[in-house]
């Protein structure tokens, strides 16, 4: 959908910044109007993750004037097989502070704005304000809808992007003038359904492939160039190398958005069966540790999927995935003669798996807080976490 | 009444075609055919995703299908 441009150009660029966007300059349709544009443009990025990553350093690099930073954590090593703002010097260090840098070195013209908080519906609406835009690129359900609704209650553009393994989906939403976010998806999935990138994993060069397409989107609707991705989804497959297309309108029947709710509670880390059962049946890895060394026979099982469980594993733990617990294929390889004890990377997992076996009717069953990645940090070491 | 079905990422995955022609009056008849042909993996799948006909995310499965209608079936992920 072609829209005016969001952002009044600025007064002049200088003679440095003519040097050093000129090759956008020379671009009729961008031209001295496009680029003082986006000297004059705020965005905020929500996370200097897989997707901030190219966004931010493409965008500091097109010569946006202010580029905010919404983003809590911290850099690990895992982050950098996809988060290329950051480097192997950044390890440990506040991931807004490293991203800064790598912008500053990209562009020193550049007015970076770090929020370090973690986004909720208290800042959230105080934090956006100051922005012409947003750039989603958080990795759970409940921010993105609290980003959604945000947008929609400051009536603010925003370019959306997710990515999962091989498949990506990017965006841009606007309320005033298309669909949100809650036009494509009404209601979060139910917890513990889809898999996160921790869990589920991620391409590393997924996160450039849709992080350019935001980036692409700012700029064109800063600048008020092109058609933009309103009312339309990207759809994109790494392994088939296809890109689709898919409408996206306005649900006539969708719920208005009139104020911020609870999001965690929206979306549901865990099921509230899964909450159920782990109530009282939940055992720390010290307390499993204590279960080993007195001898005691039970049954570990380990609900993660095969290659992670190739990747590190508990010692004597056997491998079901979660899904054939879920399924019910695989309950009749539980023990009826001892007690089970049900763990995954981190305790989401388990604690949905320990709901389905107690449901059926394996009443003593428990699971393990903190899965092997727990067991990792506390009782072995030397083993890896990922 | 002919529509055009479109699975995207882990429902294409789970599916197996990227898109197939059906004969369905509704999307819940439309549903129950699609999980009857593609097993169980889809109709876990199912469980989480969006179906957009022509472009408008339908949450009332008796909704009635017209002729030619193309029927997006599409998972949520969150990653970033």
């Amino acid at each position: 959908m072609s829209l005016p441009p969001l952002v009044e150009p600025a007064a002049d660029l200088s003679i440095e910044e003519v040097r050093r966007y000129s090759r956008h300059l020379i671009i009729p349709d961008v031209g001295m109007d496009g680029q003082k544009r986006l000297k004059n443009a705020k965005v905020l990025a929500v996370g200097a993750g897989g997707l901030g990553s190219p966004v931010l350093m493409y965008l500091a690099a097109a010569g946006v004037g202010t580029l905010g930073i919404v983003e809590f954590d911290t850099v690990d090593e895992s982050n950098l097989q996809r988060q290329i703002i950051h480097g192997q010097s950044d390890v440990g260090r506040s991931k807004a502070e490293s991203a800064r840098d790598s912008i500053k070195e990209i562009n020193p013209l550049i007015d970076v704005r770090l929020h370090e908080t973690r986004l909720d519906s208290e800042n959230v609406l105080e934090i956006f304000a100051d922005y012409d835009l947003i750039v989603d690129g958080t990795d759970n359900f409940a921010t993105r809808y609290l980003v959604n609704d945000a947008c929609v209650l400051l009536n603010k553009p925003y370019v959306w992007g997710s990515i999962y393994r091989f498949d990506g989906q990017v965006s841009v939403f606007w309320n005033e003038h298309g669909p949100n976010y809650r036009d494509l998806y009404p209601v979060p999935p139910p917890p513990g359904m889809v898999p996160s990138c921790a869990e589920g994993g991620v391409l590393g060069v997924l996160c450039a492939t849709v992080g350019a397409i935001q980036a692409t989107e700012a700029v064109k609707l800063i600048t008020g160039i092109g058609d933009t991705l309103l009312g339309r989804l990207m759809v994109y497959d790494a392994l088939e190398m296809t890109f689709r297309e898919i409408k996206v309108r306005k649900d006539p029947e969708g719920e208005p958005i009139t104020g911020l709710i609870d999001y965690e509670a929206f979306c549901g880390v865990v099921s509230v069966e899964a909450q159920e059962a782990a109530a009282g049946s939940t055992i720390t890895v010290d307390e499993l540790k204590d279960m080993m060394d007195a001898g005691k026979d039970f049954e570990l099982i380990d609900v993660r999927e095969p290659n992670e469980y190739e990747i590190v594993s508990i010692p004597g733990a056997k491998l079901i995935p979660k899904d054939e617990i879920l399924s019910g294929r695989a309950l009749s390889q539980l023990p009826n003669d001892k007690p089970i004890v049900i763990h995954c990377k981190t305790g989401v997992r388990s604690a949905e798996a320990l709901a389905a076996v107690k449901n059926a009717g394996f009443k003593d069953a428990v699971h393990v807080q903190g899965g092997v990645t727990a067991w990792a940090t506390r009782i072995d070491k030397a083993l890896p976490t990922y | 009444m002919s529509v055009t079905v479109r699975y995207f990422a882990g429902a294409r995955a789970a599916a197996g075609v990227d898109t197939e022609a059906r004969e369905a009056a509704s999307l819940d008849e439309l549903v129950g055919q699609i999980v009857a042909d593609h097993g169980e993996k889809l109709e876990r799948v199912l469980t989480a995703c969006s179906f957009l006909v022509d472009g408008t995310s339908v949450r009332d499965r008796a909704l009635v299908l017209s002729p030619g209608a193309v029927v997006d079936v599409l998972p949520p992920f969150a990653g970033g």
